[in-house]
């Protein structure tokens, strides 16, 4: 809004508003090159391959909805996918109270909350190789939960990663440890934003800090929690990591899940057209899931 | 403005209970958190530095009963591509945080500031492949790669991670906070728009760009999945699928297979503790990328 000598506002010419696009998309290019292909590219030919059988070697070929009907006969799909359900339904909800709790605790004015802090994120910031061949070690039968367990006199040497029943129950423990400190953060930033003045009331009302934790902060960070139970439900139907450094999907296919089958089909087997009907069936399941969560847990607070 | 100064007197006001034994609870609770934390990585520690025979001793030994410096050298040396893996990552993050924070701060600074018809429309499109799961795009993604030569070659893995969304939201809200004051001098002065960007926003964009570049750095570092995908070689492998293929290389050599994951553990992890104030901030709102 230049105003020139006189008093006129000198208005835009067209030429300048073309002038002005043209650098903020000079400013855009550069980024947008690689979302465009490696994105919304991949995005096509993904949906594209789904209705192909191809292996790399021959051109595809166009076979309609094979693949996904195929899939839904496939006893191992439906079995990682049940996996990966029941994965998502023990690890969701105990890393989301883990995380909960964390975050009040360094809500409080304790001594050393910045040492507790760095220390309960450690186990994330790690890469998933480092602490999956750490859990591995830490798991052996001769490794030492197992020698913690007989300290304390349980006398077993449970084959931890290598029996069918205890393997996943192991991976789920393990992404536990190492993701709860990241929704820590998140709960930490929203429970900044409580108004302190409830809990002063509360307190004048006789009410001690867990009925306070329990009726004040848990309604008042619904959206936090929601955002935490959404992340949490994303991640975990994607896991991929563990099982393919730790058991590659044994003992028994016991902790195979989506992503790893997908990897197996597509670039052990190379059956590239499976696959990619594997990825979109994972994707509508995943944004299924977030829709029913998001009817029962979004709501706004109000106060 | 209004927010924020408002939450800021609340968090004054707030009180906090002083009953001793919630104290006592929290700070048991605050203990156990910190030593189920701590302890895996200081028994690998350990661990790195123990014997063949002792690391296989049952009940295993807490402090190993000799300091075997020679497991960290031997990593290097035994397994012959160790320092090439480590070369390769460096590599990658290196060229990841030159590129990336290039390129996303100029395109975060086009959706803060600039005007041009698509800007919404490309701005929640971008939002919403947040939603599609990473998997989903390997095969297609691969067959890119594998059109333009690159399967099997470090750029087949730097080139896609440049799609990365979550620094262009970022830097985006970032420059969205810095006052429009800033660059009306400069244009009054008749500074082209790019040398506004370069010599007035850059500079004052230095934290945001650092608390990137370690959220950047530590993706690329850690990166497993998308390098496992493309990469086949030994002498091709990051850090991580080093590591992970060490388990078969040695017929588990546990000592050795720990010393290697120092390698890879203690750059990231210094890092965090030394920016703790940059990294923290910008992990929090990243975690929504998950």
């Amino acid at each position: 809004m230049a105003v020139i000598a006189g008093g006129a506002v000198r208005r835009p010419s067209r030429f300048r508003y073309w002038r002005q696009w043209l650098t903020a998309y000079l400013f855009l290019a550069p980024y947008m090159i690689f979302p465009l292909i490696f994105i919304a590219g991949a995005i096509v030919l993904a949906l594209y391959f789904s209705f192909t059988h191809y292996d790399l070697l021959s051109d595809p070929t166009l076979v309609g909805l094979d693949n996904y009907k195929a899939a839904f006969a496939d006893e191992s799909f439906l079995h990682a996918l049940r996996n990966v359900a029941a994965y998502t339904a023990v690890v969701v909800p105990t890393q989301t109270a883990v995380a909960l709790v964390m975050a009040a605790i360094l809500d409080q004015k304790l001594p050393f909350r910045r040492f507790f802090r760095v220390a309960w994120y450690l186990p994330c910031i790690a890469s998933s190789v480092v602490t999956t061949l750490i859990f591995k070690w830490l798991f052996l039968p001769d490794g030492f939960v197992n020698a913690a367990l007989n300290a304390i006199g349980i006398g077993l040497r449970i084959n931890w990663l290598g029996e069918e029943a205890t393997a996943f129950p192991t991976i789920m423990f393990m992404n536990i440890w190492a993701t709860a400190a990241t929704f820590m953060l998140i709960f930490l930033a929203a429970l900044q934003d409580v108004p302190g003045p409830i809990y002063e009331a509360a307190h004048l009302d006789g009410a001690g800090p867990v009925r306070q934790f329990f009726q004040i902060t848990v309604p008042l960070m619904r959206p936090a929690i929601f955002l935490v139970v959404l992340l949490g439900t994303i991640g975990c139907f994607q896991l991929f990591d563990q099982v393919a450094i730790a058991t590659k999907g044994g003992p028994n296919e016991s902790t195979l899940t989506v992503a790893y089958l997908l990897w197996r089909e597509g670039f052990r087997d190379l059956n590239m057209g499976y696959a990619s009907a594997l990825g979109v069936i994972l994707f509508v399941v995943i944004f299924g899931v977030a829709l029913v969560q998001r009817r029962y847990l979004d709501v706004r607070p109000d106060y | 403005m209004a927010t924020i100064a408002r939450t800021q007197i609340l968090a004054v006001q707030r009180p906090r209970p002083q009953f001793r034994v919630s104290r006592v609870v929290f700070l048991t609770l605050a203990v156990i958190f910190t030593i189920l934390a701590l302890m895996p990585f200081l028994l690998t520690v350990s661990g790195s530095f123990k014997t063949v025979s002792e690391i296989l001793d049952w009940p295993p030994t807490i402090i190993p009963a000799t300091l075997r410096w020679e497991n960290y050298v031997e990593v290097w040396t035994n397994s012959r591509y160790f320092p090439q893996w480590i070369g390769n990552s460096v590599f990658l993050a290196a060229f990841h945080l030159l590129v990336y924070l290039a390129t996303c701060s100029l395109a975060g600074y086009a959706f803060a500031r600039l005007k041009f018809p698509g800007a919404t429309v490309l701005f929640l499109a971008m939002l919403g492949s947040i939603m599609v799961p990473g998997q989903v795009l390997w095969v297609p993604k691969f067959l890119i790669i594998n059109q333009l030569g690159l399967v099997d070659n470090l750029f087949g893995i730097a080139l896609p991670d440049l799609a990365e969304v979550f620094g262009v939201f970022f830097m985006t809200q970032f420059f969205k906070s810095l006052p429009k004051e800033l660059e009306e001098a400069a244009s009054i002065d008749g500074a082209s728009t790019f040398r506004t960007f370069r010599q007035i926003i850059l500079p004052n964009a230095y934290p945001a760009l650092a608390a990137l570049a370690i959220l950047r750095f530590q993706g690329e570092w850690n990166a497993f999945q998308w390098p496992l995908i493309v990469v086949r070689s030994p002498d091709h492998l990051t850090l991580p699928l080093g590591l992970a293929s060490f388990q078969g290389l040695f017929g588990v050599n546990w000592n050795w297979v720990l010393a290697g994951a120092m390698f890879n553990a203690v750059p990231i992890i210094l890092l965090v503790v030394f920016f703790q104030k940059y990294f923290i901030r910008s992990a929090a709102s990243s975690a929504v990328k998950g």
